[in-house]
């Protein structure tokens, strides 16, 4: 899983309708930083998340976004995220 | 087992984690401070697991949720990534896995919230188990 920034295709930009969880969006871009999808999602304080592109509602996981990557929304399984919490360890 | 005795914040976290994500999850035991949420189907990344990509684990849930964080899970049988690397944190029959022993529950992995990976969020809201689902499937993707 990584970030979709090194995609360098140009496409024509138009309205892309996402949903994080139940939230709708709508973002005129093709690429968006992901943190700025959990922002519009309500997030305060990105730095501790990842953004997942789920395959469906609901669905699995089959992307994930740190806050600064961008995500290509022109791409296969880019309609439907969720946010987790990124941390973790060992003891 | 009967949850009425848990704390409320932990009791509504429950019933919107089986509302809205695992209809069958249940406490299966409550031991120092701790919970043992059974997990019925937490996914399993198909390129990294052999199949079942649905399986079956505990969640070590603290009381205090959503105050406190959880720490570790349990299963079965141990977690077997395709490429056979080894599991940072596996702890095979660990004391750990006393309360769920008679279940099934055999193999440890001591995950804690933040560390070596990363700070992991503040928990704030009962919703906020509907995250630690998610957390521990991405913990398991990238074990």
């Amino acid at each position: 899983m990584s970030s979709d920034s090194v995609k360098t295709e140009t496409k024509p930009e138009h309205e892309h309708e996402i949903f994080v969880g139940d939230i709708r969006e709508e973002w005129r871009q093709n690429q968006v930083l992901a943190s700025e999808i959990m922002v519009k999602a309500g997030v305060n304080d990105v730095t501790s998340f990842i953004l997942e592109a789920l395959d469906k509602r609901n669905g699995k996981a089959v992307a994930e976004f740190k806050p600064t990557d961008l995500v290509d929304l022109t791409l296969k399984d880019r309609k439907f995220f969720r946010i987790t919490p990124g941390g973790g360890g060992f003891s | 087992m009967d949850e009425s005795q848990l704390p409320a914040l932990l009791q509504e976290a429950l019933q919107i984690l089986r509302a809205e994500r695992m209809e069958k999850a249940r406490v299966d035991a409550i031991i120092d401070n701790w919970i043992y949420l059974w997990l019925p189907d937490v996914a399993f990344d198909e390129t990294k697991y052999p199949p079942p990509y649905s399986r079956s684990l505990w969640v070590r849930i603290p009381l205090q949720f959503p105050f406190a964080n959880p720490h570790g899970i349990i299963t079965a049988e141990p977690l077997n990534p395709i490429d056979g690397h080894p599991i940072r944190g596996h702890n095979p029959n660990h004391d750990m896995c006393a309360p769920v022993r008679n279940l099934g529950g055999s193999q440890y992995y001591s995950w804690t919230w933040s560390g070596e990976i990363g700070t992991g969020p503040s928990l704030r809201n009962p919703r906020d188990i509907l995250g630690v689902i998610s957390w521990v499937e991405r913990r398991i993707r990238q074990a």
